[in-house]
């Protein structure tokens, strides 16, 4: 059994392995003698080979050329066939913006259609590294696109959620040849974002205020890595401060201490020697201690406690304190954090309309 | 000394101690002034004086955290009136410690010797005594008043008759930061003791005013 899969299954494998280098050779070569039947000056025929090789597999680099070759061979076969070779070039220029055709090889009227289509041709091509990491909201580094417009335009660029919520809005304005967007990481609020999927979505407008005609959206995937932050304290209770002025009832907590001292005043001579003939002494004691309670009562309420106010300074500083360092914990936790970006293959919309 | 009093002094030297590790700040005071004193002596025989004068001298103390010891010496003389010649000289001398377990409440151990100076001879008391003293400010911060008791343990005078006992109290004004550091005080004291089986009852009255500086206890 396994020897009988074995001679069936290793060939098949091998084929499938080869199959497609074959294919793209076989597309190579297409475009091989699509040119040369091109510089012969067979444009039908070239035409025909290089719509061939297109239609199969192909790297960027020869389709770029056969391209170029086919919209050169569609001008030359005439006006009927001048939008196949607007087509053609359309095609190159959403294939690679910034591609212009060598002027040595193709001749005035092929480079002045190429160039026709291109201003005509309001879109952009998407380019980012397939996965950058860095933290939220520090300063360089960042998830970078670059951006190549055909021609000159209004973008508008943004990080979406999958729904559509716009998320961050990274640019909005021209772009002619070239444009490098940054996102930080953040939000619109500042905020870290959340790991999730999101969207980079580049709207293409001929104008402001026009409708938008081409839209390519770059699928991400973030993934922040971070340390929740501590909670930031409430402003200071006032629970926890002292009275800074005194009441009226320190006034009469006054009054009462000193008509309690005088009336011990008045008091000792009965307890401490009973029987004796007190001196008047004692009234003048008695009658000092009762008008500084009198005193007090008139001056007290009202009164600055310094030993209050210095505790509340001191309060409030070790609270400022706490505060500090937790701005401190919380600043050095969201600097340890890190997202990671991967990036996904572009989706292009023609023709979006009004809209994102 | 005497065993209670030894045993309550040790004990107030170690609970003050023990409490001197978790407060700080140390403190000098000294003070001097004039008391007006009147001293009532009356016997069972019947036989009575009453004389009065001003003496003069000073106390101070010194504290560590809340133990401190205070020290005061007075003296003067005591006459019974113009033209009278029945005078005496009289000279009082303390050394108290003092436990400050709160800012407003102290106890106090100690001894007050107090002489009697008369043209017959010299009496000598010496009263082992235990204090409390209370204090309240009434203007905060610069109005400060004070009421103390206190109480003879033991008493010994140089007399025919043992003492039966020995009492006193103290109310007083001070006035603080009047005068930067520099405090005045007002205060009225008496005191009573007895010798047995009421053979002679002395009393002596006080109204003391004195200027220091420091802390103003």
């Amino acid at each position: 059994m396994t020897r009988h899969l074995l001679r069936w299954a290793l060939p098949a494998a091998l084929a499938v392995t080869l199959a497609a280098p074959a294919a793209q050779a076989q597309s190579d070569g297409l475009v091989q003698r699509g040119l040369r039947a091109y510089q012969d000056v067979q444009f039908a025929t070239a035409a025909s080979m290089l719509r061939r090789a297109l239609a199969d597999t192909l790297g960027d680099g020869a389709r770029t050329q056969a391209l170029a070759y086919l919209g050169a061979a569609e001008v030359f076969a005439g006006p009927a066939r001048r939008d196949s070779a607007r087509s053609a070039f359309r095609r190159l220029v959403l294939l690679d913006p910034r591609h212009r055709p060598d002027p040595l090889v193709f001749p005035p009227q092929v480079l002045a259609v190429y160039d026709e289509v291109r201003r005509s041709t309001k879109a952009v091509r998407v380019e980012a590294a397939p996965e950058a990491s860095f933290r939220p909201g520090g300063d360089g580094g960042g998830f970078i696109a670059r951006l190549y417009g055909t021609s000159y335009h209004e973008v508008e660029v943004r990080i979406a959620k999958e729904d559509g919520a716009v998320v961050r809005t990274l640019y909005v304005g021209p772009v002619s040849d070239s444009l490098e967007v940054r996102w930080d990481g953040l939000d619109t609020d500042g905020a870290d974002v959340r790991t999730g999927r999101y969207v980079l979505a580049v709207a293409s407008r001929p104008s402001p205020g026009r409708p938008v005609v081409r839209m390519v959206q770059v699928p991400l995937r973030a993934d922040l890595v971070a340390l929740d932050t501590l909670a930031l304290l409430p402003s200071l209770p006032d629970s926890l401060l002292r009275p800074e002025r005194a009441s009226l009832g320190a006034g009469i907590a006054s009054l009462a201490a000193g008509l309690l001292v005088s009336g011990a005043a008045l008091a000792l001579p009965p307890l401490i020697a009973d029987g004796t003939e007190p001196s008047g002494a004692r009234f003048a004691v008695a009658g000092a201690v009762t008008l500084a309670g009198i005193v007090g009562l008139v001056t007290q309420p009202g009164r600055v406690r310094r030993r209050n106010v210095a505790a509340n300074e001191a309060t409030r500083a070790a609270w400022q304190r706490r505060v500090d360092e937790l701005r401190v914990e919380n600043a050095r936790r969201r600097d340890a954090a890190r997202l990671t970006v991967r990036v996904g293959t572009p989706r292009v919309i023609e023709s979006v309309g009004e809209g994102r | 000394m005497k065993l209670p009093v030894v045993v309550a002094t040790v004990l107030a030297a170690g609970l003050s101690w023990g409490a001197l590790a978790a407060q700080t700040g140390n403190w000098l005071t000294v003070g001097a002034g004039a008391t007006g004193i009147r001293l009532q002596s009356r016997s069972a025989t019947g036989v009575s004086s009453d004389v009065s004068g001003v003496v003069f001298g000073g106390a101070g103390s010194v504290a560590v955290g809340p133990v401190a010891l205070e020290l005061g010496y007075w003296q003067g003389r005591l006459d019974a009136g113009p033209g009278s010649t029945q005078l005496q000289d009289v000279i009082d001398g303390r050394a108290l410690l003092v436990l400050r377990a709160v800012p407003w409440l102290g106890v106090k151990v100690g001894t007050e010797a107090r002489s009697y100076v008369t043209p017959a001879g010299t009496e000598r008391w010496v009263f082992w005594q235990a204090r409390i003293r209370a204090e309240r400010t009434i203007v905060d911060p610069s109005v400060r008043g004070h009421v103390e008791v206190w109480r003879a343990l033991s008493t010994e005078v140089n007399a025919p008759q043992a003492v039966d006992h020995g009492q006193g109290g103290e109310v007083g004004l001070t006035l603080l930061r009047a005068l930067g550091p520099l405090w005045v005080r007002l205060a009225y004291g008496i005191d009573d003791a007895r010798l047995t089986g009421s053979a002679r009852r002395q009393t002596v009255e006080a109204l003391a005013f004195s200027v220091g500086y420091g802390g103003g206890r």
